[in-house]
């Protein structure tokens, strides 16, 4: 579980706004003038509140003479920067050394695969070269925490930490802050992630549906009526059986094409979920007998050719491809993925896809799975001369990116440049992107934008405009706009059908140990079983196997932990 | 006597003296790391302040479920393909020694060198293509031949083969390039000689070039066996998927998996020391016996 | 040398197929990629280009133009090219030379050999490796390129049979010159093993030019990634079924990062380089250096 996890909000990261370039092409001649203005402004409106606090040290206070703080920086793809403008002297720099006192070092930078980064983490961690903090992962986290590599930060988040950081970091109600917790202390600050961006939805391609007259996919019998029509009924009308119906990559799960939503339909929960069994005690997901109900409806598709029949060699890259080229109609993914193959749009302006929520079996109500949200860890080196500063930079980031003095064009985004990506510790609130979707959709209705923030309003201007005929801004109408992947998933938090996964801690002793071999074991059984290449009652053997392999070890891990909550 | 064979040696250890100071710096002073293999190795510690183990790291691999298999996958795709890359360039350079015509001699060189430079995730992308059943070319070449499609990347038989196939391409034009130097080294003398003796070309390159080449494919052999438990990280890791874990996992691949979930620095040292062992123990055995039976030290 | 008789013919006839058949299968590949380069992303990306550019354009050329981090890396490896393959050469001619010689001649010869292949067979691992660099101080500098593999032992095999090769009497006749080892090695060995050494020179270049681990965890600094650590970065899809939650800015984005037709146009710019030095050292293995002139 704990593989899923830490990858989640890891990249996510520190990203919280964006603003299509597209969107904000105009008034950058305003956006600069007030950038200007209030440049000069900020610094002496916080100057006044840390002379008041000068006695006592606290949240603001600003070091003198001024501090080196070091940390690492980590993104996906390298940053864009004005000119002028670097990694070590940016808006967020310059913020932290006028108002706190803190210069920021970069002990290290890197910009490529979450793979890659843990490499080069393991190293250092490994080496013992780290910088005064740093994200790492749970699975970091743990370690560095038994090795002793850490400080402990439970008297500094009482002293330090502002009301709105500690405002932010409990907007869950403190499940994820608590869960940091080691022995008693606070060793890391949680990279408070959201518990309802990431669950599944049913992505269908409407125009298709309309063309071939098909019903809304409410029942699993619905999606495979759909499916049969989507590979043998010809939609894209070229005349030849080039279309799949159901798509699933070699991966199984995950947030593009991942089959969570579909398990979820049987009430199974796999992709390293953990939940409450008849009993009330805690048990593995993926080992319950209604994923092998699951597994037998998929056999069946894939036999009737419903499903990609070399799914087994295509990758997510490979679903990508087919999405991009109009051959896949159908797939359980996450509300971002218009975003992730909206060239589709450009090679065919006919496409459209809808998210629906997710189809039923029984009539019962389904519930929509999500892994724990906590996906990395702020952490202190042990021995750092000010372990303090951690949150008092927090504090500013937050401040600046989501509080009262909050200046989205200066601070986070302007003209296609996120500068909240050099804050090097920022969290975003977990709701936030629903939100967006509510006062967009609720302003769009009203035609009234002005209780939209610069974030909120960027996304209304690229609605507008693609409803205006402009088909560059249908990824942010599917996912924001009225009938876009947040109206469902409003509807899977109002109807309180979000199930978080019962373990919320860092992996545990065992989970380290075998957590990768009973992933392997279960991957290989699902994609065999769904293949046919292994027989349904397969997967009885694999779970006695799981079981045995340090499944069981695990469980009882899991338990006394839940026992000690 | 003893003296003078001092001075008369002097400048050959005076010349090995930058290569011995570079190894102990970067090869043996890092080999103490070997210590963390009997180790519960604490991240940020020194090399022998964690608490000592014994052989609980290797018991741990030996006792996950699938490690034998892995054992055994790994060897049998490793071992064809060191036989692979040894006789595919050996053949195409006695090929390529046949070309008369320099320009097309060059130009093939230079093209079968290309996909040496092509990395395997890239390549991984285009051969999900190539040799897919429905759609990939190779499938419909064979269709045409009147054979049934295989599904290369997905069928338990085929998987290891694949891997051997499409690893030899990509490298055999790279390693083709020793053996074209080695043939360089052969006296033209003899080749003269044997004309007159009116030996066929055939002939000669059995009794001439091949045994010219034998130094070096013995000496090309005997290090390869340090190989015979490296099957590829990077080409396994870019083709593989669950269906064919059964006979494409690898040792590297299931320590990269175990080291991703945690960073499992000990249990990743003790493998390596184990493959180092293997080696070892390999390649002492070959140098011994080309020593004792033909008088001849590979290196 | 001219052979006329009727099988051979049939041989030279399917050799040329042959040969041109195996060429064609190791292009094709690479005219993908070049094709790639060339297309436009919406076409590429839905995986529409074969060996022809769809959509032609030169975009992604530009964005290699515009794009810094590119023409760092490339620094970055031109320079790692010439002070490696200067210290890897120099060292493998001094160390092959004295491991030629017969035990009789330098006693210590095959203690030194098992002294060197002993590296190749064992290492501590990762982390050692980088703690022992950091402690060094080299970090985030060439050197840590280019010191730890300073001395390529499998090079410094394959040469020193090679000179075992050649003649005894060329040493023999230098020593009654009144040369000593450095002048036999300088004037004699080395301008004979001409053929070996372009092997080498090549061997080297295209093992620095591609070497992309040692600089993703050595370099602190993403702007002293040599050219393929960088490529690297880029090439490795970023998984987005791995992720729990991805935020609309961060698929969008990633949208962009997979962008293949810019990783083709950068694949391609790379590899240049190492295509343009094969020629220059092709002619030393192609004809070959006549030994039995030089012998008398």
């Amino acid at each position: 579980m704990a593989k899923r996890n830490w990858r989640l909000a890891a990249l996510s990261g520190a990203i919280v706004l964006m603003l299509a370039a597209t969107a904000c092409g105009k008034g950058d001649t305003q956006g600069s003038s007030a950038s200007k203005e209030s440049a000069s402004a900020a610094p002496s409106a916080t100057a006044t509140s840390s002379q008041e606090t000068k006695q006592e040290d606290g949240p603001l206070t600003k070091y003198d003479p001024p501090i080196e703080v070091s940390t690492i920086y980590w993104d996906s793809a390298p940053f864009k920067f004005k000119d002028g403008e670097s990694l070590d002297n940016n808006v967020w720099t310059q913020e932290y050394e006028n108002t706190l006192g803190i210069k920021l070092k970069t002990a290290w930078s890197f910009f490529g695969s979450l793979d890659q980064y843990i490499q080069k983490m393991n190293v250092a961690i490994g080496g013992g070269d780290l910088p005064d903090f740093m994200q790492v992962l749970p699975a970091q986290y743990k370690q560095m925490a038994a090795a002793g590599q850490l400080e402990d930060l439970t008297p500094y988040y009482e002293k330090y930490a502002s009301d709105l950081t500690k405002d932010i970091l409990n907007q869950d109600g403190g499940v994820q802050l608590k869960a940091s917790y080691v022995g008693g202390k606070l060793l890391g600050i949680p990279h408070i992630g959201s518990t309802i961006d990431g669950t599944p939805l049913l992505w269908v391609r409407s125009d298709w549906l309309k063309k071939l007259n098909l019903p809304e996919p409410k029942t699993i019998d619905d999606l495979i009526t759909i499916a049969d029509a989507f590979v043998n009924k010809d939609p894209d009308g070229n005349s030849k059986a080039d279309t799949y119906g159901l798509g699933v990559s070699n991966e199984l799960y995950g947030g593009g094409p991942g089959l969570e939503g579909f398990f979820n339909a049987f009430h199974a929960y796999p992709g390293g979920m953990w939940i409450k069994d008849s009993s009330g005690k805690l048990a593995y997901g993926a080992v319950q007998p209604e994923m092998k109900t699951a597994l037998g409806k998929l056999q069946e598709m894939y036999k009737k050719g419903l499903i990609d029949q070399e799914f087994g060699t295509k990758d997510s890259g490979k679903i990508q491809e087919q999405l991009v080229s109009g051959k896949l109609g159908m797939f359980f993914g996450q509300m971002w993925t218009p975003l992730w193959f909206g060239d589709g749009k450009k090679n065919d302006p006919k496409m459209d896809f809808q998210a629906y929520a997710l189809p039923t079996t029984d009539g019962q109500p389904v519930f929509k799975q999500s892994g724990f949200p906590t996906g990395m860890y702020w952490v202190v080196k042990k021995g750092a001369a000010h372990p303090e500063a951690v949150f008092k930079l927090m504090n500013v980031s937050e401040e600046k990116g989501y509080g009262k003095t909050a200046d989205a064009t200066k601070y986070m985004t302007d003209n296609g440049i996120e500068f909240f990506k050099y804050a090097p510790i920022l969290v975003e609130p977990p709701r936030k992107n629903l939100n967006n979707h509510l006062l967009v959709t609720e302003a769009l209705n009203s035609k009234d934008t002005s209780k939209l923030n610069s974030e909120q309003k960027s996304i209304y201007d690229t609605i507008v405009k693609y409803q205006g005929g402009d088909s560059s801004g249908w990824g942010y109408d599917r996912v924001f706009g009225p009938t876009g992947a947040f109206s469902v998933i409003d509807q899977y938090v109002k109807n309180n059908e979000v199930l978080v996964t019962e373990y919320t801690a860092a992996p545990t002793e065992s989970m380290g140990k075998y957590q990768s071999t009973l992933d392997k074991m279960e991957k290989e059984t699902v994609t065999k079983i769904i293949m046919g290449a292994a027989s349904l009652d397969a997967f009885d053997q694999f779970v006695a196997n799981w079981k045995k392999a340090g499944g069981d070890t695990i469980t009882k891990e899991v338990d006394d932990w839940a026992a000690t909550k | 006597m003893t003296t003078r064979k001092w001075i008369r040696e002097m400048p050959l250890h005076v010349m090995l003296i930058p290569t011995v100071v570079l190894l102990i710096a970067f090869s043996y002073v890092p080999m103490t790391g070997i210590a963390i293999a009997f180790q519960n190795f604490y991240p940020g510690h020194n090399f022998f302040s964690s608490p000592w183990v014994g052989w609980e790291n290797f018991q741990y691999m030996l006792q996950l479920p699938g490690t034998l298999q892995v054992l055994y996958n790994t060897l049998f795709i490793a071992v064809l393909k060191i036989v692979a890359n040894l006789v595919v360039p050996i053949v195409m350079a006695l090929l390529l020694n046949e070309v008369r015509k320099m320009w097309f001699k060059r130009s093939v060189q230079t093209i079968v060198y290309l996909p040496y430079f092509i990395s395997w995730v890239l390549l991984g992308g285009i051969l999900v293509d190539i040799l897919s059943p429905s759609q990939g070319i190779v499938n419909e070449i064979l269709k045409a031949v009147g054979l049934p499609s295989v599904y290369f990347l997905g069928d338990n038989h085929w998987f290891p083969f694949t891997l051997v196939a499409t690893n030899t391409w990509k490298e055999f034009g790279f390693n083709t390039i020793v053996f074209l130097a080695a043939l360089t080294g052969i006296n033209p003398s003899l080749y003269e000689a044997a004309c007159i003796d009116g030996a066929s070309r055939w002939k000669q390159t059995l009794k001439i070039t091949l045994p010219g080449l034998l130094p070096i494919i013995i000496l090309l052999a005997t290090l390869s066996l340090g190989n015979v438990l490296n099957a590829g990280f990077d080409q396994v890791f870019n083709l593989y998927n669950a269906s064919v874990y059964e006979s494409g996992d690898i040792i590297d691949t299931m320590v990269y998996r175990i080291g991703m979930g945690d960073g499992q620095y000990s249990v990743a040292t003790a493998v390596g020391l184990f493959k180092s062992v293997v080696s070892f123990i390999l390649i002492s055995v070959s140098y011994l016996l080309a020593y004792r039976f033909a008088n001849y030290r590979i290196f | 040398m001219h052979y006329r008789t009727r099988s051979h013919t049939v041989f030279q006839t399917l050799n040329y197929a042959f040969l041109a058949l195996l060429s064609l299968s190791c292009i094709f590949p690479f005219i993908h990629i070049l094709a790639v380069s060339f297309s436009s992303k919406e076409a590429s990306t839905a995986g529409l280009v074969g060996l022809l550019p769809v959509h032609f354009t030169l975009k992604s050329y530009q964005f290699i133009l515009d794009k810094p981090e590119f023409g760092h890396a490339f620094v970055v490896s031109l320079k790692r090219v010439a002070i490696g393959l200067s210290l890897n050469m120099l060292l493998t001619l001094l160390t092959a030379y004295p491991l030629s010689k017969e035990v009789k001649s330098f006693r210590f010869r095959t203690g030194y050999a098992w002294f060197c292949v002993f590296t190749i067979l064992f290492s501590g691992g990762l982390m050692p490796w980088y703690v022992t660099i950091r402690n060094y101080g080299i970090m985030d500098t060439i050197w840590a390129l280019v010191l730890p593999g300073a001395v390529p032992v499998f090079n410094v095999i394959l040469l020193l049979n090679f000179f075992r090769g050649l003649p005894k009497e060329l040493e023999e006749s230098s020593f009654i010159d009144g040369a000593g080892h450095w002048t036999t090695l300088w004037k004699i060995y080395t301008p004979l093993s001409l053929p070996a050494l372009a092997t080498i020179t090549l061997f080297t270049v295209v093992d620095h030019w591609n070497s992309w681990f040692d600089g993703l965890i050595l370099m602190r600094h993403a702007e002293h990634f040599p050219l393929s650590t960088y490529l690297q970065t880029i090439i490795v899809n970023v998984d987005l079924t791995k992720l729990n939650s991805v935020s609309p800015s961060t698929a969008e984005m990633l949208a962009n990062v997979s962008d293949r037709t810019a990783k083709a146009a950068q694949i391609c710019v790379a590899i240049l380089p190492v295509l343009l030095v094969y020629p220059f050292l092709q002619k030393y293995f192609v004809t070959g250096i006549v030994l039995g002139s030089v012998k008398e």
